[in-house]
């Protein structure tokens, strides 16, 4: 069972991300601001977190610096979404952490395919010690 | 004493919901007030098949149950249990609106997606075929549909050509349709959209279906290409791989994309009509000139074909560099307008005063053509074209990589094609010879690099 944590403070983002993702294998689960994501992945370090950036208390980039700084979540796969207009500080940020990016309003079916890929190829998120 | 239990089997949305959070709560205490305990499960384990049960509804259609062991707490538990159903058909309710606007969400999202990534596409495109094939690409995948064409009239308005197709043989893209008797002409003269989701539907136009129409649905809409309202072309698509009919919403999709491919097709043609009035006025100026020096007959046609022959094998495929050598090659002696003709025409050897009215033309093209917006590249491609690769030429001694590339393609047609004319002081030299001569002057007067191109190029088509 693939668990995906999905953060946004727009509930109508959040019920179309959990339709478009939806699956037998999956167990989705939301939060709303950068403290429900570092929450939630607290509690249970998914398989896959998908953020939004502009988020109240603490926004998606505070979220990914925290959790690409801790060992456990250094290599948990990420997606952040951005409004179009923040594409380009978003661009800088993708390099230096490893996270992919996704422009709202995003396109269902590249999102749909990505997630899929992510949760299939890639590994836990703590890599086994060889 | 036993608490009673009541366990709730939801759909799996609302399952998810009642598992945690406030409506659990709720739940809980709801079932905590009869003395129950209150299970949520996906499935039906853990009470007695002959334990009584209360329906969920959804549309009338049972989709979960409220199961409940009094075990003595009687009524009160039968009461909890009914609310319980109650309040769960209300979250049913909304999960499954919640779930449909999430999906019409998608869609759109979608369609938005499609509309942003088309438009700067067929925006900036000047070739037709390109545009058409960008439009039924953009059909099928908004329409879900296997096949799209995009049909264009003919100049007089008889027939119907493919402009582009998706989907489609190769061989159905060659074909003319006429217009009389198709069923394109419905769309094209009496509405603007023809939706057909079942040919049966319409036995006026099961006689006209043919070809490609032959499938059982098919979406029809007008391209109008004119601001008269002139219509010159038809978008179609047929065949959807779901099960689905066409939907108004289709139509609005389709209508969508045709009026964007209508604007950048009408913008492609007006680009086309103005770059060719223009190569034509041009054509028009050379020949002038060519009448005027009477010995050079046809002179700039053939060396402007074959400047351009020469640019494409030394690998220029730049389309507006292409031009330039082309224009540049049909007007490179425009300038002798303003010299003599008594110097032009003159038989016996020139005074250094006249040779030196003769090289003025260069800088009289460059200026005359100068004044024309758009071919500055032209003008400076004319001012150079006697300039020599060892610096010598004229009129500014501009040495070889620093003189312009249409300019020297120039240099080497132009020398070519003087010894292969009859001069009022000699006869044309055969081919090979002047090829021999083109070669002693590589270097000097000449690019070696580009009288290689042309050497090679005249040997291997022996033109």
């Amino acid at each position: 069972m693939k668990r995906i944590v999905v953060c946004d403070d727009e509930l109508h983002i959040l019920e179309g991300l959990r339709h478009l993702l939806r699956g037998p294998d999956r167990k989705i689960v939301i939060g709303h601001s950068g403290v429900d994501a570092l929450e939630q992945v607290r509690q249970e370090v998914p398989d896959l977190l998908i953020i939004d950036i502009m988020m109240p208390k603490m926004d998606g980039i505070q979220a990914v610096a925290t959790l690409r700084e801790q060992e456990e979540t250094r290599h948990l796969p990420i997606i952040i979404l951005t409004a179009k207009g923040h594409a380009r500080d978003v661009a800088m940020v993708q390099e230096v952490w490893n996270v992919r990016v996704m422009a709202k309003p995003f396109e269902p079916a590249k999102l749909r395919q990505l997630v899929a890929e992510i949760l299939e190829t890639e590994p836990c998120t703590v890599p086994s010690s060889n | 004493m036993h608490r009673a239990k009541l366990q709730l089997i939801a759909p799996e949305r609302a399952a998810d919901f009642a598992s945690g959070g406030l409506l659990r709560e709720a739940l809980e205490n709801i079932a905590g007030l009869a003395g129950a305990e209150l299970s949520v499960e996906p499935s039906g384990n853990g009470l007695d098949a002959d334990d009584p049960s209360l329906p969920i509804h959804y549309r009338g259609e049972p989709v979960g149950r409220v199961m409940y062991h009094p075990n003595g707490g009687g009524p009160a538990v039968e009461a909890a249990a009914r609310t319980i159903s109650t309040l769960m058909e209300h979250v049913v309710g909304r999960e499954v609106a919640v779930a449909d606007l999430a999906e019409e969400m998608i869609t759109s999202y979608e369609e938005l997606n499609m509309l942003y990534s088309l438009l700067p596409s067929i925006a900036t495109r000047t070739d037709e075929t390109e545009i058409g094939s960008a439009l039924v690409e953009q059909a099928i995948r908004a329409l879900n549909c296997r096949r799209a064409s995009l049909l264009v009239l003919d100049e007089a308005r008889q027939n119907f050509r493919v402009l582009a197709s998706a989907g489609l043989p190769n061989e159905a893209r060659a074909v003319t349709i006429p217009v009389k008797g198709s069923i394109a002409e419905h769309a094209l003269f009496e509405n603007d959209l023809l939706i057909v989701n079942n040919i049966k539907d319409r036995p006026d136009l099961q006689a006209l279906s043919k070809g490609a129409y032959k499938s059982f649905s098919f979406a029809v809409v007008r391209v109008p290409l004119y601001a008269q309202g002139q219509a010159v072309g038809i978008l179609t698509a047929t065949d959807r791989t779901d099960d689905r009919d066409f939907s108004a919403h289709d139509q609005k999709l389709l209508e969508g994309l045709s009026a964007m491919g209508a604007s950048s097709l009408l913008n492609c043609r007006l680009h086309a009509t103005v770059s060719r009035q223009m190569l034509n006025t041009i054509k028009a100026l050379a020949t002038a000139v060519d009448a005027k020096d009477h010995y050079t007959h046809d002179h700039a046609g053939r060396v402007s074909q074959l400047c351009v022959a020469t640019a494409k094998v030394l690998g220029i495929t730049d389309k507006a560099k292409l031009r330039e050598v082309e224009l540049a090659g049909l007007l490179h002696d425009v300038g002798k307008i303003g010299v003599a003709d008594a110097i032009l025409s003159k038989r016996d050897k020139l005074t250094p005063a006249e040779f030196e009215r003769i090289k003025t033309h260069s800088e009289i093209g460059a200026t005359i053509i100068g004044h024309v917006e758009g071919l500055e590249g032209v003008a400076q491609a004319i001012r150079h074209h006697h300039e020599r690769y060892d610096g010598l030429g004229y009129p500014d001694g501009l040495q070889g990589p620093h003189i312009p590339i249409a300019s020297k393609i120039i240099a080497v047609i132009d020398t070519f094609d003087a010894l292969t004319s009859d001069r009022p002081y000699r006869k044309a030299i055969p081919t090979p010879n002047a090829l021999i001569e083109l070669r002693r002057s590589k270097a000097t007067q000449l690019d070696p690099e580009i009288v290689d191109a042309f050497v090679a190029m005249m040997q291997a088509n022996k033109v």
